[in-house]
């Protein structure tokens, strides 16, 4: 067993661990993190996606010792069931989930091109999220929704 | 299958991980982005019993740029050479290679010596590197050394790369102001796996006598590799006289060169097709940049 030490959601969270353990597996066993979704497991369907130093990465194609001392967010990171993150109230409000396993992964890759490229077309946005797949197919009201994130996140900005 | 369990190494500097590796030799392996040496190493492809980490090595990353080369540390991730404002425009071929590999979630976890040193046959970055004439330098515990690409990819997954030795630097000569070059993939999807991947380079002299003409494929063969046949025919070619039946037959030779296999991505027969019409695509686009450029 071996220390490890990241830094999830902003808190400090101090583990022993075995080398091999994955990112996914640390976050989702050991912190109960169950928005760090694992379907795949060899980096095709993008549900593990979480924020490293803000930027998507899959939690499943990475050893849990390679995130330290960079900044992890899940979706657990983002907002509260009272207290919504905009991309969060978007998705909600056009409907770009269906079942919604996907969904945090989506988010969080959402959250970081509205970030870079805040006024991003309808084909940026499909490109940037092109690794995440959805079994339910909600494409359509997924990129609906980022659109609309974007128009939130404009005018709260704005009102600030 | 998971197989043993490892030992976990985090060197800091190059010097630290050449030692580490000196120290444990085959029983250690070097992790870089870790993307695909993971699932092989969970799938129980490779054995490991010391992993050393190079994601720690600040030396390895960077991306710079002057007048004579770009130079890439190996641990450089590919969204930082997708986006980088560093790379000069006449290397674009570069960023479109690095944009183009898997997801982005991959592309900011997959570093560039990774794909390179990994020698998959699809690999995208490598026919743009393999056009632009790079250079690799390898190091070990007791020196250094380069090696030009071209003579870098050996078999299936195998590479001239020592067993002791680490890349640390990819270095790409700037193409002259003469020179135009494209990038081709043909994959399912997007993010998808190539089922042919390509590079051409073209550079002219003053008369526009074309002086260095360089074709490299992916997925086609058990290595990327360049077609130097093909890139033979258009050497010493005036860019006014490249017509559709010059470029038809470069693109039948390519066609006739490749080696592809049949896979669950594409068939044998499909591959070879593809192969010529990328050729053609890409020696198309190429003279119609030379030619603007002998306008002008």
């Amino acid at each position: 067993m071996i220390k490890l030490q990241l830094m999830v959601n902003e808190k400090t969270q101090e583990f022993e661990i075995e080398p091999h353990e994955i990112l996914a597996d640390v976050l989702k066993k050991r912190l109960g993190l169950i928005g760090v979704r694992v379907s795949c497991g060899e980096g095709e369907c993008g549900a593990c996606t979480i924020l490293l130093d803000g930027k998507p990465v899959l939690a499943c194609m990475m050893l849990a010792k390679q995130a330290e001392g960079k900044e992890i967010t899940t979706i657990e990171g983002l907002g509260t069931h009272d207290n919504l993150h905009p991309i969060q109230e978007a998705f909600v409000e056009k409907h770009g989930f269906q079942c919604g396993f996907c969904t945090p992964g989506i988010i969080l890759s959402t959250k970081n091109l509205l970030e870079t490229k805040a006024d991003s077309t309808p084909s940026e946005i499909a490109m940037s999220l092109s690794g995440h797949i959805c079994r339910c197919g909600a494409y359509p009201k997924i990129i609906e929704s980022v659109q609309e994130a974007a128009n939130k996140m404009e005018n709260s900005h704005d009102e600030k | 299958m998971k197989k043993n369990n490892f030992e976990y190494l985090r060197p800091l500097t190059i010097a630290e991980a050449c030692d580490m590796k000196e120290k444990y030799a085959e029983k250690a392996k070097y992790w870089a982005g870790g993307t695909d040496l993971l699932l092989q190493w969970q799938q129980g492809v490779v054995n490991l019993d010391y992993c050393i980490d190079l994601t720690f090595i600040p030396e390895l990353s960077y991306i710079r740029q002057d007048s004579e080369n770009l130079s890439i540390g190996a641990l450089t991730i590919l969204s930082s050479i997708e986006t980088s404002s560093e790379i000069d425009s006449s290397l674009s071929i570069i960023s479109e290679g690095a944009s183009e590999l898997a997801t982005p979630q991959i592309r900011n976890t997959a570093t560039i010596g990774g794909n390179v040193c990994r020698a998959a046959p699809s690999a995208d970055m490598a026919p743009p590197l393999l056009v632009l004439g790079t250079e690799v330098k390898l190091v070990n515990s007791s020196g250094e050394r380069w090696l030009a690409l071209d003579e870098f990819f050996l078999g299936l997954n195998k590479t001239a790369r020592e067993e002791n030795e680490l890349l640390v630097e990819i270095r790409i000569p700037v193409p002259s102001s003469n020179a135009a070059s494209c990038f081709l993939k043909v994959g399912r999807t997007v993010v998808d796996i190539a089922i042919v991947n390509m590079a051409a380079s073209m550079t002219m002299d003053d008369n526009a006598i074309l002086s260095d003409v360089r074709i490299a494929f992916g997925a086609v063969a058990p290595t990327p590799l360049r077609i130097k046949l093909a890139e033979e025919m258009l050497l010493g070619v005036n860019v006014s006289a490249i017509d559709s039946a010059m470029i038809d037959k470069v693109s039948d030779k390519v066609a006739n060169e490749v080696k592809p296999i049949t896979d669950v991505r594409g068939t044998m027969e499909y591959r070879r097709e593809i192969s010529r019409v990328l050729t053609k695509r890409a020696i198309e686009r190429n003279t119609q940049a030379l030619t603007k450029r002998v306008l002008s």
